[in-house]
């Protein structure tokens, strides 16, 4: 790796002063799995990196009943996993969590960064985009917040302006009843991305589906929303022509490539399977 | 431009002077001479750089040196206590978990943190704990079977 | 027979310990004082002309100590065929090709001053898929090699022509195999320093240093005195470092004269992937002639080798399919036409059964292929044709112990193959393979050797010093020679201190490869230890004045047999010996040759090894066919290899074999773009399987007792890497009625060939 500067502030605000200070040349470290790598490659050589680690309160998870969760932004996978509250009501997120990496890794990167790095075949934005949970963020001009899905802008691009760091992660208690799965399809069990991703929540009433929450990933330069798919089922009969129907139409709002991972022929046939596979599960 | 720092490896206080930029990995390995950690990717994706900050396994080559200050940091090398062998490195040894030894460091020290929070694990909890620790000549099998074995006599 | 007290136990390895304390030097953890970083400089062209390299620009950078080129590295070298030289001076081959390497202070000044080199190219034409290669007008990539063969090992045995004839049915298939990385725990490094009587120190992990020494020392031009390889704890071999020398050998070696500095190379990962060789892709295509009966009569074998850029190992690695084919079933009319392609593409080399995993794959899917369409069963079919103890095989194997048929049948039993086939699940499915390797091999061209050496002393506290030949790269030979040992001497393992990979200290053999080490260095350490225990007992018997026949030793004393209360211990024994007049140590000397011939140069036909192990697998999966995925549910492994020195050592070996077996089925692949560089050149993108990716795998040990090997034994390791391919494709295609004739076998070829399967069926529903 090139040398960097190396700051340790105390608080966020300093942070988003040091990265408006570097104008883009400047990043901020949080676990830094992925960040050292890109450095390591040489795909990055920025002057400075302002480490996150020295920000009191950022490593906390907090949760109540009426607020849902709150994740900061030097939360890790591991923290995760531990936690009482994620394993109680959002299991789409402990097990986004379960099939990260590594230990190690788990050990080390954060949610939040996971999240700013924007890989379209990342873990964390399925659970969280069915959630429906929020990007807090916070710069120099002042806080925002910003549905999960709003942070991407692309194929590692999110949407913080400079000067801005993502400082936490909120994520409101899903509708009562509703059951859900998320799925990694990975050519491996463990240190793998996703070749196909999905979260899915459902909720059910008599025999009709009342809400519909479908998230995929690697299929797309961004993780995305299934709208059509969701809007087949929602309000209709569970029948499984219709479920079909629905993974045949989630396959057709995405856009997926031919990588060294699988072919977008390959990912096509998945999204069908998976998204029919995952809503049966969630139904079971 | 090299910063003095301190770092407390296996309860003794290095001092050193490094840049910014040098990992915890190439810290011990040329800097202290730890050789025991080893370096086989660089990337964190084989785990054989795993040591334990504050009783965490970490990849090594993915921590900033500057990143394991003030942390209570444990190499291989501080595993067997007074000349006598650990009983994870026993289990290793009597369960023929060591072939070309290159992933063993790694793999006793995720073995080390995983016992101490998980002291009575399942084979896939094993499994899953030294996911991240890849191998090329045993096949993992004798590897679970040291975890389980280690984990039986600890218990004892 | 007594009972044994060391051999056919589970010692634990002699070398653990260190190991798991991290106290084990490898070559990579080797720090010289004044040591330089060296880095070469690889041609970013597939194909070129070298017109100009300037490196005035990197001599003036500060830090660096020495840039040398191709004019400083004048040495030809190879394995069978001496086509390379460590830095091109002419022309490039690949994309990668050295051509520069430079020794500077530290690695990034080292990076920096390789980017200061200017080299200037004519492009040539490239040509990177091997039958292209072979048509005429096709780029020629050495001069004067005929269409781009390097070598056209051949085997033509009886008549299959005739064969073909007498057969009920001929098929004939095709099948392609990809290239698959070794990714040896510890990267490729060497360090090098001279002294100042021109003596050259070479710390290598290599897998045979004393013939490293041999062929560094002719390729430098100076007398092998002068020098000196030293090989630590190895991480991990399999073939990458069989291969004696690299271009960055020769690079550290140069720069270290010239520099007057220990001078270091050592492999990033992603170099380590693509630039230690790798194992070659093949292009089969098998043609077999079967009688109703299921009789095979004869085989012709079409094998084109994608060597890359230079030979290394290639021409073996083609001649060892070959040579194989002909040794698994009893058919005596063989036809194998094996061709070693130059590419422009990066070179392979020996790889865990060089050439033979790859070819197996080819005939035992086909068989089972053929099994499927006559509806016979794969088992029986194999029983069938199965060599059998005392044959003598169509390529000249004499066969005095094989247990190939138990094998079979146990690999069966296991995994439950007539009760699961008698009812089948939907979506699952059993496949079985065997396969045959050698121990110790003569099939290099023009190599006739295949020995090994021990040195043995007993020391004053009745401790043994043995010095070996062979390398423990992982495989645990140190241990099972440590057992050899113990047993012929009656002294426990931990008295023995086993040492190798010094050639100042250790004998000269050829080291560790072709499954050779147990069997062949235990029967030089066997020799030695005989040699040892018959001093010993001599000794004692003039001190106790009795017969030596009347002694026996056991846990590190000499008894008298006749009267068992009399007794004295070794170490008294040989101190006695050393101290009295004319007295003598206990040192002893072997060197053991293996029993082999090379093969007759127009048939092919010979017996090539002293001994051949057999093995079958047997491998049930659950595929779900919405997904493509393959689940595998079990593997059976059995495996007759002789005598288990020490059975846990073995099963380890097998396990570990399934594993990398697996890889090869299902989940690692080279990718090249279309230049030749690697794409995915990280461990992220190389699947290796990870703990929880590995199946179920049940070793089973069949003991055949072989009567030339240390105890009965014979190789383990490699034959261990064969037939987990070929039994897994065919346990999807029993789950799915598709066989997968391309390897690997991954979730999305499953899937696309379902896919396409049920558009076929169904035409009108489209």
């Amino acid at each position: 790796m090139k040398e960097f500067e190396l700051y340790e502030p105390k608080s966020v605000e300093e942070a988003c002063d040091l990265l408006a200070k570097y104008r883009g040349r400047a990043r901020i470290l949080a676990g830094g799995t992925d960040l050292l790598v890109e450095l390591k490659r040489g795909w990055n050589k920025p002057a400075a990196l302002i480490n996150l680690k020295k920000v009191k309160g950022l490593d906390k998870i907090r949760f109540t009943k009426k607020e849902g969760l709150r994740i900061g932004a030097m939360v890790t996978w591991a923290q995760l996993l531990d936690s009482k509250p994620v394993a109680r009501h959002y299991p789409l997120l402990r097990m986004a969590a379960e099939h990260l990496g590594s230990m190690q890794i788990r050990n080390t990167a954060t949610l939040a960064g996971n999240i700013a790095q924007a890989s379209p075949a990342a873990n964390g934005p399925l659970p969280l985009l069915v959630y429906d949970a929020r990007c807090v963020i916070q710069g120099t001009n002042g806080g925002r917040t910003l549905p999960v899905e709003k942070m991407f802008r692309g194929v590692r691009k999110n949407a913080l302006k400079k000067g801005e760091v993502l400082s936490e992660i909120c994520v409101p208690l899903p509708p009562a009843a509703a059951r859900g799965t998320y799925y990694k399809f990975a050519l491996r069990r463990a240190m793998d991305l996703a070749v196909v991703g999905l979260g899915v929540l459902v909720k059910t009433r008599g025999g009709t589906f009342d809400e519909v929450r479908i998230a995929l990933g690697s299929v797309a330069p961004k993780p995305f929303r299934a709208k059509n798919a969701e809007k087949i089922l929602k309000g209709n009969k569970i029948e499984d022509p219709l479920i079909r129907k629905a993974g045949e139409a989630a396959a057709a709002e995405c856009t997926p490539i031919t990588d060294l991972r699988a072919s977008k022929e390959y990912r096509t046939e998945l999204v069908k399977e998976l998204v029919y596979k995952g809503i049966k599960e969630s139904l079971a | 431009m090299k910063r003095e720092i301190t770092l407390t490896i296996n309860a003794e206080i290095h001092k050193l002077e490094v840049e910014n930029r040098r990992t915890l990995l190439d810290v011990l390995r040329e800097d202290l001479r730890l050789l025991g950690t080893k370096k086989m990717c660089d990337m964190g994706e084989c785990g054989s750089c795993t040591v334990l900050l504050d009783g965490m396994a970490v990849n090594a080559c993915l921590t900033l040196a500057m990143d394991a200050r003030g942390k209570k940091i444990e190499t291989i090398e501080g595993v067997a206590q007074g000349g006598s062998l650990d009983p994870i490195q026993e289990s290793f040894v009597a369960k023929g978990a060591v072939q070309c030894g290159f992933c063993s460091p790694g793999m006793i020290m995720t073995t080390k943190a995983f016992l101490k929070k998980n002291p009575s694990p399942t084979e896939e909890e094993a499994k899953t704990a030294i996911a991240g620790n890849l191998c090329r000549c045993t096949g993992y099998v004798r590897i679970v079977d040291a975890i389980l074995s280690a984990a039986d006599s600890v218990k004892e | 027979m007594k009972d044994l007290d060391f051999v056919g136990k589970d010692v634990p390895r002699v070398d653990a310990q260190v190991k798991v304390t991290g106290e084990a030097i490898f070559s990579v953890d080797v720090t010289l004082p004044n040591m330089l970083w060296g880095r070469m400089l690889r041609s970013p062209l597939p194909h070129a002309r070298i017109l100009n390299i300037d490196t005035s620009r990197a001599e003036r950078m500060a830090g660096v100590k020495a840039v040398i080129t191709g004019q400083e590295t004048p040495f030809v070298f190879g394995v069978s065929h001496m086509d390379q030289t460590p830095l091109q001076t002419e022309k490039v081959r690949y994309v990668g090709d050295p051509v520069a390497a430079v020794a500077a202070l530290d690695v990034d000044t080292a990076l920096e001053a390789l980017e200061r080199i200017k080299v200037d190219y004519e492009p040539l034409p490239a040509v990177f898929d091997p039958e292209e290669a072979m048509q005429a007008g096709a780029p020629i990539i050495h001069a004067g090699t005929e269409r781009n063969i390097a070598a056209n090992p051949r085997y033509n045995i009886g008549d299959v022509d005739r064969a073909f004839q007498e057969a009920d049915h001929v098929f004939e298939d095709r099948f392609e195999t990809q290239r698959v990385a070794h990714v040896c725990p510890e990267p490729h490094n060497c360090t090098a320093v001279w002294d100042a009587s021109g003596k050259l120190t070479f710390y290598y992990c290599s897998q045979m240093p004393s013939v490293s020494r041999v062929q560094l020392a002719k390729a430098l031009g100076i007398p092998e005195s002068k020098v000196r390889v030293i090989t630590n704890h190895v991480g991990g071999g399999f073939g990458s470092r069989a291969t004696s020398k690299f271009p960055m050998d020769f690079a550290a070696i140069v720069l270290a004269r010239k520099s007057g500095r220990p001078v270091r190379i050592e492999y990033t990962r992603d170099e380590e992937f693509i630039f230690s060789t790798f194992r070659h892709k093949f292009i089969m295509t098998v043609k077999t002639g079967i009688k109703k009966d299921g009789t095979i009569t004869g085989r012709h074998i079409k094998n084109i080798c994608d060597n890359g850029a230079y030979c290394d190992y290639g021409p073996v690695v083609t001649n060892v399919g070959g040579a194989m084919q002909g040794t698994l079933y009893r058919f005596m009319n063989y036809r194998y036409d094996g061709y070693t392609v130059y590419t422009n593409l990066p070179y392979g080399g020996a790889m865990r059964g060089i050439g033979n995993p790859q070819v197996h794959y080819a005939g035992e899917t086909q068989l089972n292929m053929i099994a499927e369409r006559l509806g016979m069963d794969p088992l029986e079919i194999r029983i069938k044709n199965a060599v059998r103890t005392g044959d003598e095989t169509a390529s000249g194997a004499i066969l005095k112990s094989c247990g190939l048929v138990e094998c079979l049948e146990a690999a069966a039993e296991k995994i439950g193959w007539k009760e699961k086939r008698a009812n089948p699940t939907p979506n699952r499915g059993l496949g079985i393979a065997c396969g045959v390797h050698f121990t110790g091999v003569r099939l290099s061209p023009g190599i006739d050797a295949d020995f090994a050496g021990a040195t043995l002393t007993v020391n004053d506290d009745g401790s043994v010093n043995l010095a070996t030949s062979c390398v423990d790269i992982g495989s645990g030979s140190s241990t099972a020679l440590t057992q050899i040992a113990a047993e012929v001497l009656g002294i426990e393992v931990d008295k023995i201190n086993t040492i190798f990979g010094d050639t100042e200290t250790c004998p000269m053999g050829w080291g560790s490869r072709a499954s050779r080490n147990t069997a062949v260095g235990g029967m030089a350490i066997q020799k030695a230890a005989e040699d040892a225990r018959k001093q010993i007992l001599e000794a004692a018997g003039v001190k106790m004045e009795v017969h030596p026949d009347d002694l026996e030793i056991r846990n590190s004393t000499v008894f008298v047999k006749s009267a068992p209360g009399k007794s004295l211990s070794v170490a008294d024994v040989v101190r006695f010996n050393r101290y009295r007049k004319d007295g003598q140590a206990v040192m002893a000397k072997s060197h053991w040759d293996a029993p082999s011939q090379l093969a007759d140069p127009v048939t092919g036909r010979g017996n090539f090894s002293m001994a051949f192990s057999f093995g079958a697998k047997a491998i049930e999966v659950e595929v779900d066919p919405g997904t493509g995925q393959i689940h595998v549910l079990d593997v059976a492994a059995s495996q007759d290899l002789g005598k288990a020195i020490n059975p846990l050592g073995a099963i380890g070996q097998i396990e570990g074999a399934v594993h990398m077996g697996l890889g090869f089925a299902m989940s690692e692949e080279i990718a090249l773009d279309d230049v030749g560089r690697m794409k995915n050149n990280y461990l992220l993108d190389y699947r290796v399987l990870t703990s929880l990716d590995m199946p179920p795998v049940s070793p089973i040990l069949v003991e055949t007792n072989d009567p030339i090997g240390p105890y009965g034994a014979k190789g383990v390791g490699e034959m261990a890497t064969i037939g987990t391919p070929d039994a897994l494709v065919s346990a999807v295609a029993e789950a799915t009625g598709l066989f997968i004739t391309d390897l690997p076998v991954t979730p999305e070829k499953v899937l696309l060939a379902l896919k396409r399967k049920e558009s076929k069926l169904k035409p009108s529903q489209k």
